[in-house]
C-alpha cells in the first residue's frame, strides 16, 4: 500500500519543481499553478503556527520576509496575484498588516477563504497611553494576540478548522494530529512560562518598554506594562535629564532596573541611566512583531517566546 | 486513502501540465509588469517598511549635509555616530535646501542632488526610520538662484525663470534625476509640493499680483482658491497647510476633502517692506514658524491659531524655534545664541559666543542657520569650521561641539 503513495509523492514533486523552475526561468514567481492546496499567511509568526498545523498537506506561502515589520510589509504584484488564488489566506488582522489588509480583502471578495485570526481569539483593547498603551489608539483593538500563547493555541486549533473546511484534498485526519500535536507543545510553552515567571517578585513584575505588543502577555501573565520614550540616538551623544525623564520616571514608578526596549546604541542607552540613576541598569531587547531568519534565536513562534521569557525572568530576578 | 490520491493526480498531473504550458506563456506576457519588485511595491500608495539597500533603525537618523561655495567641500556629518562622509565638490552653491533625505545645492552646472541617506516614513500612527549609503542622485539642469521643494512623491525645481519642472522622487532614490514633467506658466516663487499636488502662486501678466494656482502632480491645473500674494517671498509646510510670505502678512493654502482653500493671516498693521517676514524657518513638522522681523525682533508665526507675534530681540543673525512651548532660538550679532519666551517676549537663556569672526559681515545669505529637530538645535560656524549642538530645553546646554576641516557655510539637516 506504500510504494503507490510514494511514488505519487515523487511524481508530485517533480511537477512541482517542474513548474518551480519553469517560473523560475521567466523570471517571475508564479507559484500559482501549482497542482497542491495553497495556504498563503501574511505575518510570519502565524506562518510558522499554521506550518505546524497544515504539515506536508498544503503549501502554506508566508508573505511577510523574516526580520520585517508586519505594520509596514508590502507585497509584490506577484505575491498579491498568489493571494487571490490561495485555498485559504490567514491573516493576523485587527489592522495589524496595514499594507496588505486590502489585498486579503480584495481575494475575500473574489471568493477566497479567509480567515482572520486577531478577531477570533477575544482581542484587547490598546490601554491608555497613560497606562502604557500607544498615544492614538486607546480603545482600538490590540492586533498583537501572539504574546499571550493560550490564544495561540485557540488560533491554532481554529486554523486547523478552517484548513478542514476550505482547503480541498488535504487528510483531515492529518491535520487534526498535527494540530494536537501542537496544541500540547503550546500548552508545554504555557506551563514553562509560568513557572519562569514565578521566579520573579510579584512588585517586579514590570515591562518598562517601547513596544506595544505585550499587552496580552501582560495580561496573561499578571506583568505591568510602562510606556516610556526611548531616548534618540542625537541625544544619547549628550543627554539632559529631561531627555532620560520619560524612562526614569518610568523605572521608577516600576521599580525596576531593567529596560526592555529596541534602542540603537543599547549599551549607550544603559550608560547614561545608570548616570542618571545610580546602580546597575540593563537594556534587555526582545522580539516582538517578527520571527528572525534561521538561527536568529527566534526563527519559530516556540522559540521566540522561549527567547523573550528567559530575558524578561533573567532581567527581573538579577541586580 | 493512497487511491484518492493516487487518483487526484493521474487527474492532476495533466492538468498540471496544461497549466505549466499556459503559465510559461502568461508569464512572458507580464513580464512588464512583474520582473521588476521594485516598481511593483512602489506603486502601493505608500511605500513599505522594507527597502532595498536600506536598514532600518530604531529611532531618527538625523544627518547635516555641510558645503562651502568657495572651496566646493561638501560633507555629510552622521550625528548618530558624529563621522563625517566627504562627498565630491560643489562650488559656488547659491543655496541648501531639503525634503528631508535629498540635499539641494544649486550652482552653476546645475542643481546636485545628494541622497543623504538618511530619512523618515510616516505610517500616520507609527513611523520607521532608515539609514543608508550616502551617495550622488545626478544634477538637476536648473542652476543659481533654483528653488527645490520636495514631498514623498515628487521634487519640483522653480528656476530663477519662474519656469517649474517636476521630478519623481522614487527616480532620485535610485539614484538618477530621471526625466521631468514641466510644469505650465511662470512662477513668483517655489512651487511647493503638497497633499499630493503643487501649490504656486503665478502672474497672469508681466506686472499682475500672483495668485495661487493650484496643479495636479501630472501638471494639469485644479480648482485654485482665489486669492492673491502681493510681493511674494517665503514659504513653508507645515501639517496645517503651506505658507506663503506676501506683503501685507501670510497666506495659508490647505487641502480639505481634495478641496484647497487660502485664509489670510495679516500684520496688524502695515509694515515697511524690510520688517515683513520674507524667509521661514521652523521645525519639519511643527506649526510655529520663525522670520526675521528687521534687524532687532523676530516674526513668530503661530499657524494654528493664525497669529503673528514680534519678539524683540537683539540683532538678528539667524532665528528658529522647536515650537510647542519650546523657546525662540536666535542668533544675535554678539555671536551667541539667545532663547526667548515666545509668548512673553522675555529672554530666557544665552549662550557664550558660539560664533568665530564677525557675524555682522556675513552677507547674501550664506550667514549662519539654526536647524531644530525633536530634541536638538544645530548652529553652524563657518569660520570656525565647526557646528554646535544645542539642547534647547536644557537653558541652550551645548551638549557636542562638531570640528570639521572645512567652512560650513551652508547647513541642512536631513534623517525626517
Amino acid at each position: 500500500m506504500t510504494t503507490p503513495k510514494r511514488t505519487v509523492l515523487r511524481l508530485r514533486r517533480l511537477l512541482a519543481a517542474l513548474i518551480t523552475l519553469a517560473c523560475a526561468s521567466t523570471a517571475t514567481a508564479c507559484a500559482s499553478g501549482d497542482e497542491r492546496p495553497q495556504v498563503v499567511v501574511t505575518t510570519n509568526i502565524l506562518g510558522d503556527v499554521t506550518r505546524e498545523v497544515v504539515g506536508d498537506q498544503a503549501d502554506v506561502t508566508v508573505l511577510m520576509e523574516p526580520g520585517a515589520d508586519p505594520h509596514s510589509f508590502g507585497l509584490s504584484a506577484v505575491q498579491a496575484a498568489e493571494l487571490e488564488q490561495a485555498d485559504l489566506v490567514v491573516f493576523n488582522g485587527l489592522g495589524l498588516e496595514e499594507n496588505v489588509l486590502r489585498h486579503v480583502e480584495a481575494a475575500h471578495e473574489a471568493g477566497v477563504a479567509t480567515f482572520e485570526a486577531g478577531e477570533a481569539v477575544d482581542p484587547l483593547t490598546f490601554r491608555k497611553q497613560a497606562d502604557g498603551g500607544p498615544e492614538e489608539e486607546a480603545g482600538q483593538p490590540d492586533p498583537h494576540f501572539w504574546t499571550d500563547p493560550d490564544r495561540v493555541r485557540r488560533a491554532a486549533g481554529l486554523i486547523a478548522g478552517q484548513v478542514i473546511a476550505h482547503v480541498d484534498g488535504v487528510d483531515e485526519e492529518a491535520v487534526r494530529d498535527n494540530a494536537e500535536r501542537y496544541d500540547a507543545q503550546l500548552a508545554r510553552l504555557t506551563a514553562w512560562m509560568e513557572k519562569s515567571f514565578d521566579r520573579i517578585p510579584e512588585n517586579r513584575r514590570a515591562l518598562v518598554t517601547n513596544h506595544h505588543v505585550f499587552g496580552y502577555l501582560a495580561d496573561r501573565f499578571g506583568f505591568r506594562v510602562i510606556g516610556a520614550v526611548i531616548p534618540s540616538g542625537t541625544t544619547l551623544a549628550s543627554p539632559s535629564s529631561s531627555d532620560l525623564r520619560s524612562l526614569t520616571e518610568a523605572m521608577r514608578e516600576a521599580g525596576v532596573r531593567t529596560v526592555f526596549a529596541d534602542s540603537s546604541r543599547p549599551t549607550r542607552l544603559a550608560e547614561v541611566l545608570r548616570t542618571e540613576l545610580g546602580g546597575e541598569v540593563r537594556v534587555v531587547e526582545l522580539h516582538s512583531e517578527s520571527l528572525t531568519g534561521k538561527g536568529g534565536g527566534a526563527d519559530t513562534y516556540l522559540r521566540m517566546m522561549r527567547a523573550n521569557t528567559e530575558a524578561m525572568t533573567a532581567g527581573l530576578t538579577t541586580g | 486513502m493512497s487511491l484518492s490520491v493516487r487518483r487526484n493526480v493521474t487527474a492532476g498531473a495533466p492538468a498540471a501540465l496544461v497549466a505549466l504550458a499556459l503559465l510559461t506563456a502568461g508569464c512572458a506576457g507580464q513580464d512588464d509588469d512583474t520582473s521588476s519588485p521594485q516598481g511593483s511595491s512602489t506603486a502601493s500608495a505608500t511605500p513599505h517598511g522594507y527597502v532595498e539597500g536600506a536598514q532600518e533603525a530604531a529611532e531618527q537618523q538625523s544627518r547635516l549635509v555641510l558645503n562651502d561655495p568657495v572651496t566646493g567641500d561638501t560633507r555629510t556629518l552622521d550625528l548618530i555616530t558624529g563621522r563625517t562622509h566627504e562627498t565630491s565638490r560643489t562650488a559656488g552653491a547659491t543655496d541648501l535646501t531639503t525634503d528631508g533625505r535629498f540635499g539641494y545645492l544649486p550652482a552653476e552646472d546645475g542643481t546636485r542632488v545628494l541622497d543623504t541617506g538618511a530619512w523618515t516614513v510616516d505610517h500616520g500612527d507609527h513611523v520607521h526610520y532608515y539609514r543608508a549609503a550616502i551617495r550622488d542622485a545626478g544634477t538637476f539642469p536648473a542652476g543659481p538662484g533654483a528653488r527645490v521643494r520636495g514631498d514623498a512623491a515628487v521634487t519640483a525645481v522653480t528656476g530663477e525663470d519662474g519656469r517649474a519642472a517636476v521630478y519623481r522622487r522614487a527616480d532620485l532614490e535610485q539614484g538618477r534625476v530621471g526625466s521631468p514633467r514641466t510644469l505650465p506658466g511662470t512662477h513668483a516663487g517655489a512651487v511647493v509640493p503638497y497633499a499630493e499636488h503643487l501649490l504656486t502662486l503665478t502672474r497672469d501678466g508681466r506686472n499682475g499680483t500672483p495668485k495661487v494656482a493650484v496643479y495636479d502632480r501630472a501638471g494639469g491645473r485644479v480648482t485654485s482658491p482665489d486669492a492673491t500674494c502681493e510681493d511674494p517671498a517665503g514659504d513653508a509646510v507645515t501639517r496645517r497647510g503651506v505658507v506663503f510670505g506676501c506683503a501685507d502678512g501670510a497666506l495659508l493654502v490647505r487641502e480639505d476633502d481634495g478641496h484647497f482653500t487660502a485664509e489670510r493671516i495679516p500684520y496688524d498693521r502695515g509694515l515697511p517692506a524690510g520688517e515683513r517676514a520674507s524667509s521661514f524657518r521652523h521645525r519639519a513638522g511643527s506649526d510655529t514658524l520663525t522670520a526675521p522681523a528687521g534687524d532687532r525682533a523676530v516674526w513668530v508665526l503661530d499657524v494654528t491659531e493664525r497669529t503673528w507675534t514680534r519678539v524683540e530681540t537683539g540683532p538678528v543673525v539667524a532665528a528658529n524655534t522647536a515650537g510647542e512651548g519650546s523657546p525662540l532660538l536666535v542668533l544675535e550679532t554678539d555671536g551667541a545664541l539667545h532663547g526667548y519666551d515666545i509668548a512673553t517676549g522675555e529672554p530666557v537663556a544665552r549662550t557664550g559666543r558660539l560664533l568665530t569672526g564677525d557675524p555682522g559681515a556675513v552677507t547674501g545669505g550664506h550667514g549662519p542657520v539654526i536647524e531644530v529637530d525633536r530634541s536638538r538645535a544645530y548652529l553652524n560656524d563657518p569660520e570656525g569650521s565647526r557646528v554646535h549642538e544645542i539642547d534647547y530645553n536644557d537653558g541652550l546646554r551645548v551638549a557636542r561641539t562638531f570640528d570639521l576641516d572645512m567652512k560650513p557655510a551652508l547647513m541642512v539637516e536631513t534623517g525626517r
